[in-house]
């Protein structure tokens, strides 16, 4: 090694030898350096991810508890501050499910639960998309009401066969409401798999039911939330998780009647679509709903 | 003399001699610099490690004080808040929350903000002056005074006391974190049967 050192470099070229040192000396701390500046921009990017999904989560516990607390006015004509007769949204829940030919929630039930949800979820409609529902858990596990508020991606950068996408988190992406509808759980659970910062809050209710006028055993229902970092979910009836309708609802009068009544030439588009898509998987399908 | 001072063993003629300082001074050029390189990433990387440690911190205290103040998600009156408000243990942070109320208008904006403008100029609202714009709910039971009334839960005792780093570099640097939480807030006294409105705590906290 000396004998190498000394052939390179004889005395006469100490000089040399001392800058070529240096410059080694300089190549190594640049070297480090680099490492030091990735290392420190990397620094703490799982930590923040797990503190924001954290707070997701948080928020969505704290969310579902309020909507379900909160009260509405017993008489749909009289506001809260007008009326001596108040419920919990949960009780008009039962009741409106109770009242209700073939047991699904009434058009009343559906715009509070849509006002109420989208009053919680307020801070966060411009950085989080979220889904809502209400679901017997009977054997049949049909949805009574799936509310979703998702982002709209600018053109071209979410198509029919785009993988899951996110897009920068400067960017604003403007959302819209949905009313929308699913052939089982597996659907929207489906979404966990293809987003970020996914948190979920679900709580048991139970439905009540009514039979010749005496209430009878409630149906067990559940109430779901969910919110996630918006990201471009893939659509299509193969290989998709939404499929958008294209003419949008325009009052929630006609919401249940649109979406769940077999009478309704639109309900029985959409149950063929579910029942065929994904090779009969389902997916979510979902009215886009733009009050006039 | 010349037993002190002996002769340098390369004589000044030996080829690429200059000298003891004039042979280091070219290595000294690029030695300097790196250490300059080094320093100056080794400072930047401490401090992106200070200032990310500092937004952790803030955001674990938030969740802290949080839980404690959302305590079952539903309050029946302000004195259950202010009793909760005195259970808040925070270590090195100055805070407050506050249960702002949501508007009933679903279309409308989220309109909590700890800015406004004045002269065209950005600046921070007061907390005195937050609770005097009824931006914060009131319990209608204690009309008279507002400290008393306001869902408000301050660090310290007195909000006039508030001097809060407000401003957008707060927010970039770490230094200030805001987060919401909705909750359940009984918002009249109607015998066995309150009616529950909808409200928001707000966490506001600083180093």
């Amino acid at each position: 090694m000396a004998l190498t050192v000394r052939k390179f470099f004889p005395p006469s070229c100490r000089g040399q030898a001392a800058l070529t040192d240096a410059l080694f000396l300089l190549a190594i701390v640049v070297g480090v350096s680099t490492l030091l500046y990735l290392f420190s921009s990397n620094y703490g990017v799982a930590t923040a991810e797990y503190l924001n999904h954290q707070y997701s989560s948080d928020y969505i516990t704290a969310a579902l508890k309020t909507i379900l607390f909160a009260s509405i006015s017993h008489d749909p004509d009289k506001s809260l501050s007008n009326t001596h007769e108040v419920d919990y949204v949960l009780t008009i829940v039962k009741e409106g499910y109770a009242a209700k030919e073939p047991h699904l929630l009434e058009d009343r039930v559906l715009t509070v639960l849509r006002d109420r949800v989208r009053r919680v979820m307020k801070p966060l409609e411009n950085s989080r998309d979220y889904l809502f529902y209400v679901q017997e858990t009977t054997q049949a596990s049909r949805f009574l009401f799936i509310y979703a508020w998702l982002s709209e991606f600018p053109p071209g950068t979410c198509g029919p066969n785009s993988t899951s996408k996110v897009l920068p988190s400067t960017t604003v992406v403007p959302h819209r409401e949905y009313f929308c509808i699913a052939k089982s759980e597996s659907n929207i659970l489906g979404i966990s798999q293809r987003v970020n910062g996914y948190a979920q809050s679900i709580t048991g209710i139970g439905l009540g039911e009514v039979e010749n006028g005496s209430p009878r055993e409630p149906i067990p229902g559940v109430v779901f939330l969910s919110a996630w970092t918006p990201n471009c979910l893939p659509q299509g009836t193969t290989g998709g998780l939404f499929q958008f309708h294209g003419t949008p609802l325009t009052s929630e009068e006609s919401l249940a009647h649109s979406l769940y009544d077999p009478a309704n030439p639109i309900a029985n588009q959409i149950q063929e679509v579910l029942s065929t898509a994904n090779n009969g998987r389902g997916l979510i399908y979902c009215i886009p709903f733009a009050p006039a | 003399m010349l037993k002190f001072f002996p002769p340098p063993k390369h004589s000044s003629h030996s080829r690429g001699y200059i000298g003891p300082i004039g042979d280091d001074l070219p290595s000294l050029i690029p030695l300097i610099f790196a250490l300059a390189v080094f320093f100056a990433t080794f400072s930047n990387t401490l401090g992106t490690f200070e200032k990310k440690n500092a937004l952790f911190d803030l955001d674990l205290e938030v969740f802290k004080i949080a839980r404690v103040l959302r305590g079952n998600g539903y309050y029946t009156g302000v004195e259950a808040f202010h009793d909760a408000c005195k259970l808040v243990r925070a270590k090195n942070v100055y805070f407050f929350a506050m249960i702002v109320p949501i508007s009933e208008n679903i279309d409308e904006p989220y309109a909590f903000s700890l800015f406004k403008s004045e002269n065209g100029q950005v600046v921070e609202k007061g907390l005195r002056e937050m609770v005097t714009n009824r931006q914060v709910l009131l319990d209608p039971r204690f009309a008279g005074s507002l400290e008393e009334s306001a869902y408000i839960c301050p660090s310290l005792d007195e909000i006039d006391n508030y001097r809060i780093p407000f401003s957008g570099a707060a927010y970039s640097e770490g230094r200030l974190l805001t987060r919401s939480f909705p909750i359940a807030v009984a918002s009249n006294n109607m015998e066995n049967y309150p009616i529950v409105d909808l409200g928001q705590l707000v966490v506001v906290i600083w180093h």
